[in-house]
């Protein structure tokens, strides 16, 4: 039989587990649910309090059928590769330039790190007025030297450019940050051992810092990825989706489907197919690139 | 190991401390008797929340109730009350509903009644067409707090020089834009129009509108059938698009220009025309806000046009409303609110500074005609004025509109096809809905 002193030494882990455990099902798992029980309703938004009807897979058959869903995979699709991808060549190059015994290298990592400190509000409000037609300093620029204004949010392929420029200008610190850490903690005696051995730059580069920082690779380039895929706030502030859709991610659409549209069971149905991808998208990430400890 | 009091307090108190998280602020307990002598009052950012800053103080002083102002992102704000209304939030005792959602929120039973807050006599004075708006299956759940309708902007100067004068029909209009698009004084390219063609909140709704009305279309026929595709709706959108497309007097980058930008190009002395909301007078007729062009700029009536014989007249009026929230715990500091802005001492202190109430009486106060000249229109343009159709499906109809139209402009698809395809669109959910077979 189990005396009290024994029962409440084995119940104190739960005591301190409960606030977290109460936050992490208020926070997350509760919505979770909630959100899967709206997306099997067709549900107005006036409706959000008596509940919509009973339409089982109805919106996702509604949403595959939908062009602006397609349309938003697609964009978002653009997004994720080109940033994530623009994001690990700059952050390394950052991260390599940082790791360099350079004049004042203390002053430029503090530099480096002041995109990370704008919220996206404030940089993409920011960005915004400096690739406004009329009177942005970007389009100031180009015409000072004699080139033509671009239709930085007003043209289809030029918003995109510019939503990606704002966001991988915001986000390559954070990438550089993260392999600067990996780059740190290889072992100078490598590369002395290199060194007398006839390796060149290039060839420390590639058989020496990639390989080691290989894991710190695959945790930006994931993390990035989830981030990226699941955007918001840089293109909600830039181009609010447009021209006509065509900076329109996944999670604008959500919003729009719900609070522009009022169709607040399809917009729970794409949020879950969102889920669903990302965590696909983690699970085989992690599957083929997953590193064991030596 | 021995568990202790004291770790299982300092668990106790994290759970608690958690929940409190949650919790949306300070509350006031709810009123017993008297008015409570504070009410906190939502807002989105604009004109609207500099106006209120400065007309709280006056009813602050007269009722004795303080406000406190609920300042929130216009583009957020759709989502964030919806959020509040939807959830039952205490958060707010007055809100300032943007028109099109009044409906939806109506139907959701989220607002709180207004039937015995207006007197009689108060409700004489109010502008019928306005303030039968606030009524949803009827019962009064809203005061109009803004009779918002367009106008005509015209730069007097450049329409001389070129020998023109301020457009009476869309003919004229785009004669004008013509005459004016070209090389400007100081070499910059001007532009005879600007407007709005993005999605963004329904942007190019709240200028092609105007357009569509003025020449003649209607949304819905008398049996609730959509009509936006007749021959006048299919020809506004045709000609808005070739303001574009076809006659290039507009900038390329119309698809970003909101109501700020377009104001923008206009004060930068770069347009000759535009159509805007009567809110915009402050902001480009005044020296305080735009010293370059403010005496060179006249306004008037909307340009009509000539359909079979006949001139009509037509642009978009909007009606954003003040709403009780059925959650709020200070309901008669807000009635009093209500009350207030519906007579005329507080309609004539939000007309002075800016808005446009609807008690017809501040039409007439030398007061406030004094400080605001645009209202020497305001009366004959507020016959004109049509509103988007006010149902509970009005977001999802709206959605639909917008991003059509957006299209036509783009040139993903013809004006016709977009008529007929928000037609056929409006009709899958108005029939569903019951309003016709």
């Amino acid at each position: 039989m189990i005396g009290r002193a024994t029962r409440r030494r084995r119940l104190t882990p739960y005591y301190f587990a409960a606030p977290a455990v109460i936050y992490l099902f208020g926070m997350w798992i509760y919505p979770l649910i909630y959100s899967v029980n709206l997306s099997l309703h067709q549900t107005e938004i006036y409706q959000l309090m008596t509940g919509g009807s009973f339409v089982g897979l109805g919106n996702f058959g509604e949403l595959f059928q939908y062009n602006r869903f397609w349309n938003s995979l697609r964009v978002t699709g653009i997004l994720t590769g080109v940033c994530v991808g623009t994001e690990f060549l700059l952050g390394l190059g950052l991260a390599i330039l940082l790791n360099t015994a350079i004049v004042a290298r203390r002053v430029f990592r503090a530099i480096a790190i002041i995109p990370l400190m704008l919220t996206p509000v404030v940089l993409g409000t920011d960005f915004k007025i400096m690739f406004n037609y009329l009177y942005g300093v970007v389009n100031w620029a180009l015409t000072t030297v004699g080139l033509q204004p671009v239709q930085w949010l007003s043209n289809s392929f030029w918003a995109m450019v510019s939503v990606m420029i704002t966001e991988i200008w915001n986000q390559s610190s954070f990438v550089a940050l993260i392999l600067l850490a990996g780059l740190q903690s290889i072992p100078t005696e490598l590369y002395e051992s290199a060194f007398v051995d006839g390796a060149n730059n290039f060839r420390i580069f590639w058989s020496i810092r990639l390989p080691l920082i290989l894991p710190m690779i695959f945790v930006a380039v994931f993390w990035r990825t989830i981030a990226v895929f699941r955007i918001f706030d840089v293109p909600y502030i830039v181009t609010s989706g447009g021209p006509v859709f065509s900076t329109e991610a996944l999670s604008l659409l959500v919003n729009d489907i719900g609070y522009q549209a009022g169709q607040m069971g399809l917009a729970a149905a794409l949020s879950l197919i969102m889920i669903v991808a990302m965590i696909a998208f983690a699970l085989i990430y992690n599957r083929f690139f997953r590193f064991e400890n030596e | 190991m021995k568990a202790s009091p004291f770790a299982i307090g300092l668990s106790v108190l994290l759970t608690v401390a958690s929940f409190s998280a949650f919790a949306s602020g300070k509350q006031e307990a709810p009123s017993s008797g008297s008015a409570p002598r504070h009410i906190v009052l939502a807002v989105f950012t604009g004109p609207e929340y500099s106006n209120m800053e400065i007309t709280k103080n006056v009813f602050e002083k007269q009722t004795g109730i303080s406000i406190t102002i609920d300042q929130i992102g216009r583009s957020a704000y759709e989502a964030k009350f919806t959020t509040e209304l939807m959830s039952g939030s205490h958060a707010w005792d007055v809100l300032y509903l943007q028109g099109e959602s009044f409906q939806a929120m109506a139907k959701a039973g989220t607002l709180h009644s207004l039937q015995d807050v207006i007197s009689k006599k108060v409700q004489s004075e109010l502008i019928p067409a306005a303030f039968q708006k606030g009524y949803y299956d009827g019962k009064l759940y809203a005061l109009v707090a803004n009779w918002h309708t367009n106008y005509y902007y015209y730069r007097k100067d450049l329409l001389a020089n070129d020998g023109l004068t301020p457009a009476t029909d869309w003919r004229e209009f785009l004669t004008n834009a013509q005459k004016l698009t070209g090389p400007g004084p100081n070499g910059q390219q001007m532009y005879g129009d600007v407007y709005r063609a993005g999605t963004a909140n329904n942007s190019i709704h709240f200028n092609f509108s105007n357009y569509f009305l003025a020449f003649g279309a209607k949304w819905l026929n008398s049996k609730f059938q959509p009509v936006m595709n007749s021959p006048q709706g299919i020809a506004a959108l045709q000609y808005y698009v070739d303001l574009k497309n076809k006659y290039h007097v507009v900038p390329p980058d119309v698809a970003a220009v909101g109501y700020s930008e377009l104001n923008q190009y206009f004060q930068s002395g770069r347009v000759g025309q535009v159509i805007q909301w009567s809110a915009a007078y402050p902001v480009l007729m005044t020296k305080a806000q735009s010293p370059q062009t403010y005496d060179k700029t006249g306004e008037t009536l909307v340009p009509g046009h000539h359909l079979n014989g006949t001139y009509v007249r037509g642009s978009l009026a909007t009606n954003d409303m003040w709403i009780i929230p059925k959650a709020s715990q200070r309901v008669a500091g807000a009635d009093a609110f209500i009350r207030w802005m519906a007579s005329a001492a507080g309609a004539k202190e939000w007309a002075i500074n800016g808005d446009d109430p609807i008690n017809s009486l501040v039409y007439k106060d030398p007061e406030v005609l004094k400080a605001r000249p645009d209202y020497a229109i305001a009366g004959t343009a507020d016959q004109y004025a049509g509103t988007f159709p006010a149902l509970p499906e009005g977001p999802q109809l709206l959605s639909i509109w917008t991003d059509n139209l957006a299209r036509a402009v783009e040139g993903q698809i013809t004006a016709k096809q977009a008529m007929d395809t928000i037609a056929a669109k409006w009709a899958v959910i108005l029939k569903k809905d019951g309003y016709y077979n």
